[in-house]
């Protein structure tokens, strides 16, 4: 990808077009459902737009979507209407997604649903952690959470998934 | 199995295609590309304050200075008149009678029904104006100057006017005595200022020159025109205060010319409305000065008018 400009007001479609699917993603990781992680990145977008501000590097960008992503996220999922109607609908969506998966597919499929078993701050550090391959240090800026406290929900969220996915090698 | 590597499979699963992510960029696009309303609410709050405080402004700059002066005027406007009860007055050693007026009207203002006789060297004369006194003396101005309404103005001795037959009398309202003030002999103009018997104006020297000549005085007051019997002296001749006592009321509501017993009243009128008639009068004036602070008055009687000018020949105030 060529490098997109990292003054303020440049380079907003290439930048949503970079970073959409990572946006996506940890909206989905939140709350579980596409619907409403799309809401959410067009709303990350949105506030990137209108905060019209310059960058020091690429990953200070990547990093300021990441954090603007999870405020969303939790503000979205703490909110009454959704705290009251998705707990079921999540997992719905879920297995719809995955009910026509082959082996591979279903081994994907049983991952992918055991982490979204999981609660919802274990499953965006996990996120973060595995996916997005950021360290213990940069998950706990972008979630505000000591680190300590990043390394206990990511402890716990491992010891959650074992009994679910026991021939699965955490690393 | 490796965990983060199926996750990652199964995360990617999950990633938008291409119709949502185009989809989700049209909204942004949208959303971002609105025109932004013109703020005219925000505008008008800004103008309309900044208007309101310029306004304010504005009438602060003008209206203070005005404030100020207008107290400041009452103030010093106050302290010149003072109380009615407190009078200043002029005083003199009038040389002549000091012939109020030659109206009828005035006289039936000024003067009660006694006649009183003038004698002597201060009356004028019945018939020869050369029985006039010698010379009239105005006196001097000085320079120092205080408020009128505190300090005493004096004539000086002049030769005695020549005596009327007429009498003059006091109104009843002279039977109120002003305390007076005396013009002292420093004050006063040198006899040789003006020649009073020949009725001949002094030089021009001796007067404030605005608006007056020696030529015209002259021809003003011509030689022999004396007053018959309970008639002034018209154009105010030769009248001068010597030997009188000119009393002007703080408020200038009255000014009273007192010898002795012969007390003559005169009532202040509006100088805007004898303006012109005091502007067109060519008298002679006589100098008063207070010997307090120094001010000086210019004081003239002619056509029953007590004229009385400041030192800037300004008219101050009339009576009759």
């Amino acid at each position: 990808m060529d490098a997109i400009s990292l003054k303020a007001g440049e380079g907003f479609e290439q930048v949503m077009e970079f970073y959409m699917p990572t946006v996506y993603r940890i909206a989905f990781a939140r709350v579980g459902n596409r619907e409403d992680a799309e809401d959410i990145t067009q709303n990350v977008f949105l506030k990137y737009f209108k905060a019209n501000c310059g960058f020091d590097s690429e990953e200070h960008r990547k990093a300021w979507l990441i954090r603007c992503a999870i405020n969303c996220s939790n503000t979205f999922a703490g909110s009454a209407w959704f705290r009251h109607r998705a707990s079921a609908e999540g997992m719905d969506n879920m297995c719809d997604e995955t009910e026509n998966f082959t082996d591979e597919s279903d081994r994907k499929s049983t991952v992918a649903q055991a982490v979204m078993r999981l609660p919802d701050k274990y499953r965006l550090v996990i996120h973060l952690f595995y996916f997005e391959d950021m360290s213990v240090a940069d998950i706990s800026k972008a979630t505000k959470i000591r680190e300590n406290t990043v390394r206990s929900q990511l402890s716990r969220a491992r010891e959650m998934l074992k009994p679910m996915l026991k021939e699965v090698d955490f690393c | 199995m490796n965990f983060r590597e199926e996750y990652i499979k199964s995360v990617e699963e999950i990633t938008p295609d291409r119709q949502a992510i185009d989809r989700m960029k049209e909204n942004v696009l949208n959303i971002t590309r609105r025109k932004r309303a013109f703020p005219l609410k925000t505008i008008a709050a800004f103008g309309g304050t900044a208007a309101a405080c310029a306004v304010i402004t504005l009438a602060a700059v003008h209206i203070a200075p005005r404030i100020l002066k207008f107290d400041n005027t009452m103030i010093e406007y106050s302290a010149t008149l003072g109380a009615p009860e407190n009078t200043d007055s002029f005083a003199g050693d009038a040389n002549g009678a000091p012939a109020a007026d030659t109206n009828t009207s005035a006289k039936d203002n000024n003067y009660a029904d006694t006649n009183e006789v003038w004698d002597g060297e201060e009356a004028f004369p019945e018939d020869d104006p050369n029985a006039m006194p010698a010379t009239t003396v105005i006196p001097s101005a000085k320079n120092d100057s205080t408020d009128i309404s505190d300090k005493e103005y004096s004539i000086n001795d002049t030769p005695a006017v020549p005596s009327m037959d007429s009498a003059f009398s006091a109104t009843e309202e002279a039977e109120r005595f002003y305390e007076s003030e005396t013009l002292t002999p420093e004050n006063s103009i040198s006899q040789t200022e003006w020649d009073c018997p020949t009725m001949e104006a002094p030089s021009c020297e001796t007067f404030p020159n605005e608006g007056l000549s020696s030529s015209l005085i002259k021809d003003t007051i011509p030689a022999g025109d004396l007053t018959a019997s309970n008639e002034l002296p018209d154009t105010g001749g030769c009248a001068t205060f010597v030997g009188y006592t000119l009393t002007i009321a703080e408020d200038f509501s009255e000014c009273t010319l007192t010898k002795g017993e012969q007390i003559f009243v005169y009532t202040h009128i509006e100088v805007d409305d004898y303006s012109d008639l005091a502007d067109d009068i060519i008298v002679p004036y006589f100098i008063l000065t207070n010997t307090t602070d120094g001010k000086t008055y210019y004081v003239a009687l002619a056509d029953g008018i007590l004229i009385v000018r400041d030192e800037d020949y300004k008219l101050v105030e009339l009576f009759e």
